[in-house]
């Protein structure tokens, strides 16, 4: 084989088992008991939904796709883009494929945007009614977490996603690090809120999302059983995961080559891991009206206030 | 630590499907498969029969309802496992005479298990149900 061909099976390689869909799925299952314990351990027993292995049904259950439904293209493949395309994400923020900041929200709005434009799709007015909610809930994240990216890019002066990583490698973890002085620390510590509100719509968490989990399902998982349904769960959990790695990579200092740096990135995963689990088990799900309130007013204008105040402290 | 477990085990998707009587066994179904005892019972109540992996049925099939329940009974996975519950879905119950060509639900499902009762008793469904959850 060539070098290119190599090149290209190396990148298939990591989109496929490491860092790309094998190793998202697993660790998206590890986040998933993680917060069904966490949900559990608040709760009790009765808390509502299902158990971290809940889903155990729909994937041994042969299909039930309707006619009158989805188009059977759209049901087996949104979910497959969703997967790949956070797979790709991953990719990128753990470094063994370039991107920036651009692409990294592009193939996350692909992800998100997969399970709308399924539900929308439907001839099933139950699917397109929560299809309208998910989108609600998709702005919900986009905008927000579209300013805190601009404000992380204005704070580091990097636009690709290891630059910003390398930036908080030399200087600290962005919150706390000095350059910029008091306005920009304060900017992007708006910024970090903004990303974690934004974060529990992206991932489907309550308040702010809409998932397939915690409650009745709806949109387009009204519409499948079996396999596709399986792949949908594959999806929800591919992004339980990627939302505490944006945040860490992002905001808190991501992966870095040492060994120490590594266990240091995977307790402050599991921290944001846990704080998501807690918003979750103690929130009840919001309607599209108060999701929009919360997500474009509140965290939105906490970004917009971040992205201010991060631009007169690098200004100044 | 109980809690704990009883939080992270797997728990079967059920969907109730609700035909003519009383509604006396349904409304029991109801309480039992959305209260305080569900989660102990390993089942967790679903919204649609398409992702159901237990297909609970009360009240007789009758000509009303035939086609919206067959409708029901399509759109569940091939392997849900279906229980049957009461003495109207069994062909029998006080309403028999009254209903409009009332059927027994095995004349049109393939039942799995069965309780009888008219009421049914709790301790008997919930057993019924950790058998079919196993």
């Amino acid at each position: 084989m060539s070098g290119g061909s190599m090149v290209f099976v190396g990148k298939i390689a990591y989109l496929v088992l490491f860092p790309g869909t094998l190793f998202v799925l697993v660790c998206g299952v590890a986040v998933r008991v993680v917060m069904s314990g966490t949900g559990a351990a608040l709760l009790g027993p009765e808390r509502t939904g299902a158990g971290a292995a809940g889903e155990r049904s729909w994937t041994a259950a042969s299909g039930a796709v309707p006619d009158t439904g989805s188009l059977q293209a759209v049901v087996w493949l949104t979910p497959l883009i969703k997967v790949f395309s956070l797979a790709w994400v991953s990719c990128i923020v753990l470094g063994f494929l370039s991107g920036d900041l651009v692409l990294l929200f592009a193939l996350m709005l692909v992800a998100a945007g997969s399970d709308v434009f399924a539900a929308l799709l439907s001839s099933n007015p139950r699917a397109k009614q929560e299809g309208w909610r998910s989108a609600v809930s998709f702005s919900a994240w986009a905008a927000p977490f579209a300013v805190a990216l601009c404000a992380v890019a204005l704070r580091t002066g990097e636009v690709t996603v290891s630059g910003v990583i390398g930036w908080q490698a030399a200087r600290g973890v962005m919150p706390l690090a000095s350059a910029g002085g008091g306005f920009a620390r304060a900017g992007i510590a708006c910024a970090l809120v903004a990303a974690f509100v934004s974060m529990i719509a992206f991932a489907g968490l309550r308040p702010l999302g809409r998932g397939c989990f915690s409650d009745a399902p709806g949109g387009i998982l009204a519409d499948v059983s079996g396999p596709p349904l399986a792949f949908f769960a594959a999806g929800r959990i591919a992004a339980l995961f990627i939302a505490p790695l944006l945040i860490v990579a992002l905001f808190l200092a991501g992966p870095a080559g040492r060994a120490y740096e590594i266990v240091f990135w995977v307790l402050k995963v599991a921290g944001v891991v846990l704080l998501l689990s807690v918003a979750d088990a103690l929130s009840a799900r919001a309607g599209a009206r108060a999701v929009a309130v919360w997500g474009v007013g509140f965290a939105g204008g906490l970004a917009v206030a971040g992205l201010v105040l991060t631009w007169i402290g690098v200004a100044s | 630590m109980s809690r704990l477990r009883a939080g992270l085990l797997p728990r079967v998707a059920a969907f109730h499907l609700r035909l003519g009587g009383c509604g006396g066994c349904g409304d029991m179904v109801d309480m039992l498969l959305r209260g305080a005892g569900a989660g102990r019972l390993g089942v967790a109540e679903c919204g649609t029969p398409r992702h159901a992996g237990l297909l609970v049925v009360t009240g007789a099939w009758n000509r009303g309802q035939a086609r919206a329940a067959a409708e029901v009974v399509g759109q569940a996975p091939g392997s849900v496992r279906v229980l049957v519950v009461g003495d109207c879905a069994l062909g029998g119950g006080p309403l028999l005479e009254a209903s409009r060509e009332p059927e027994s639900v095995c004349e049109h499902v393939s039942a799995d298990l069965e309780v009888a009762g008219c009421p049914i008793e709790a301790e008997e469904f919930m057993e019924a149900i950790r058998r079919a959850a196993r």
